[in-house]
């Protein structure tokens, strides 16, 4: 994972420094003198060499230095810092809908092989993978907000709602901690849709492998000694047939969880949720490559933690898993 | 070289779904050949006195903010949409392969440092690192087409190099190396031929995958730049329209959704062709 990690920084230094512009001269506007640019330049250090930038850019980075947004004028940590539980809300709500539909889904679908549900989640697989869940985003716009009224469309929180105090970040839990029951209905609201939307693809790939995992377990010897013992099929299912068969899911985590994030950035355009998705769709406009570069170190960063959890958690689920 | 055989291939025919994913495929490939043919309209002509037009018998899918065409722009969309997806993976899969192949077969360092170097890219969620990539070589379909093949390789050297560690210890590659082939001859005439069938469902699944990001970059903005009429660009900016033409952004997502569909369809085909664990 270190060495990895290395080579995310890596990465992105040199991305950045694709960039066909001057850093200089954007960061001074195009209004600034030639001998501003220039000091500009000195001071940044664009002059060095490469070695010599990327060693200052390492060392600044290990300080949680992730450099000063060009738009904001802000720290970039600082300004994702006020955005991540937003993108976190939406992130955990989207990856649980999956998680959940997608193993009920699943194993509905294995149990009852080849009957009406199994058709059914074959169509919503597809439909999942296939259908761009910004457009997904629109359409559900268009239906739930300007025809029938039903749920908000855009922001977090009702425009004339105080958000909750801060404590995690996360409105649904803050208000249900403060008891602030106005917040945290307009907050689940507002996070339906977007999640929703959100989830869809991960919901299709995590209900085919389940589908597939329990077809593979539920043949198995044990599965017919549970059965024979006169266990309920419920039981049999549940504690003995989807343990084994969730391992995959679990190994599909991390992935899931990096496809979510990458389209957090296009839920987030549609939906206008105050993110870090929206932030760097922004930054973008502004050509702001600190805000951008530090994004996405930050999701390489938050992909390989999760891996790393994921990796820790077979030692629970599959007992015969030990590190040394 | 035949990837699979001719009877097997007849009965994956038969599966109506793949059939539906050859179909939808073909008619899409058909629309971006004959656009010109098939558009009524002109896709990039003006017309300001018909803005928002419903849909008619003149327009079939109504007209936009400028009174263009929306049935027109669709079709020729298909063709933007369909060179996107196919430079994208075509790149992925020589680069990936050719990388994987090195790393696969001949090992050592070489393989280290390729590896190392897919675990860097495959550690970045695909549309970020794309994201990332685009917005430094600056806006415009074909850097969006660049960003994504630069994020799309690792899969493929991945899977390559896996195949071919497994193919590499067969006995009919040890066969050919007593009787003296090169290495070279063995990896192009033994090894790969062996590896290639889930090297070309990844491919076909991925057509999918890379047309749907590439929609995404542009809908973001960092990829086709109006008045182009790709998908993703004809959905950004008519979503802001929808309250007044609902048919601006549905159709071009409805056309999205069935050629991804198209892609996907046929993938699983190949597939359940060729890995018989999927056939049930």
């Amino acid at each position: 994972m270190i060495p990895t990690l290395f080579g995310v920084t890596i990465l992105a230094f040199l991305i950045a420094n694709l960039i066909p512009g001057d850093p200089a001269r954007l960061q001074a506007g195009p209004n600034a003198s030639r001998e501003v640019v220039e000091r500009l330049r000195e001071k940044l250090g664009l002059d060095d060499p490469l070695l010599i930038q990327y060693s200052r850019y390492l060392s600044h980075l290990f300080q949680g230095d992730l450099g000063t947004s060009i738009r904001t004028r802000r720290p970039v940590l600082s300004d994702l810092k006020t955005r991540f539980p937003a993108t976190f809300e939406l992130t955990l709500t989207a990856l649980l809908f999956s998680g959940i539909g997608g193993i009920i889904l699943g194993t509905l679908a294995a149990v009852k092989q080849d009957s009406l549900i199994d058709h059914g989640s074959r169509v919503v697989a597809l439909a999942g993978v296939a259908v761009p869940s910004f457009w997904l985003g629109i359409i559900l716009q268009l239906i739930f907000f300007f025809k029938l009224r039903l749920l908000p469309s855009s922001g977090r929180i009702g425009q004339f709602i105080s958000s909750p105090t801060h404590i995690s970040g996360l409105y649904v839990f803050d208000s249900l901690f403060a008891g602030n029951w106005t917040a945290l209905g307009s907050s689940l609201l507002h996070l339906v849709m977007p999640a929703v939307t959100l989830s869809l693809g991960a919901l299709a790939l995590v209900s085919r492998t389940v589908r597939s995992s329990v077809l593979d377990v539920i043949s198995l010897d044990y599965v017919q000694t549970a059965r024979s013992k006169g266990l309920r099929e419920r039981i049999v299912i549940r504690k003995h047939v989807l343990r084994n068969a969730l391992i995959p899911v679990v190994t599909m985590s991390g992935m899931t969880l990096a496809a979510l994030l990458g389209g957090t950035v296009l839920i987030e355009t549609v939906f206008t949720w105050p993110g870090m998705g929206l932030y760097v769709v922004n930054s973008i406009f502004a050509l702001d490559f600190p805000a951008i570069m530090g994004f996405t170190v930050l999701a390489a960063l938050i992909v390989q933690i999760m891996n790393l959890f994921v990796d820790i958690s077979y030692v629970f689920l599959d007992p015969r898993i030990r590190y040394g | 070289m035949q990837i699979i055989e001719l009877k097997t291939l007849r009965k994956g025919l038969r599966n109506p779904p793949t059939l539906l994913g050859i179909f939808l495929i073909l008619a899409f490939v058909f629309l971006a050949v004959l656009a010109p043919f098939i558009a009524t309209h002109d896709p990039l002509a003006i017309d300001v006195f018909n803005r928002f037009q419903p849909l008619s018998k003149r327009h079939l899918l109504g007209t936009d903010e400028l009174g263009r065409d929306v049935f027109s722009r669709v079709i020729y969309g298909t063709r933007l949409t369909l060179q996107a997806g196919v430079t994208i993976v075509g790149i992925a899969f020589v680069v990936g392969t050719i990388l994987g192949a090195i790393a696969g077969f001949w090992g050592g360092w070489t393989e280290t440092l390729i590896m190392r170097t897919v675990d860097v890219f495959m550690s970045f969620p695909a549309l970020i690192l794309a994201l990332a990539v685009a917005a430094a070589l600056g806006p415009s379909l074909i850097h969006a087409v660049i960003a994504l093949s630069v994020v799309w390789w690792p899969w493929y050297t991945r899977l390559v190099r896996g195949q071919i560690l497994s193919v590499k210890e067969s006995v009919y590659v040890e066969a050919g190396k007593a009787l003296g082939a090169s290495s070279v001859r063995l990896l192009f005439r033994h090894v790969l031929p062996n590896c290639i069938s889930p090297i070309v469902v990844l491919a076909t699944l991925d057509m999918g995958y890379a047309i749907l990001t590439a929609a995404g970059l542009s809908f973001i903005g960092v990829g086709a730049q109006p008045p182009s009429p790709e998908w993703g660009a004809m959905l950004s900016t008519g979503r802001s329209y929808i309250t007044t033409a609902w048919w601006y952004p549905t159709f071009p997502g409805i056309a999205l959704s069935l050629i991804v569909l198209g892609f996907n369809l046929l993938g699983d085909g190949f597939r359940d062709l060729l890995d018989p664990r999927w056939r049930r």
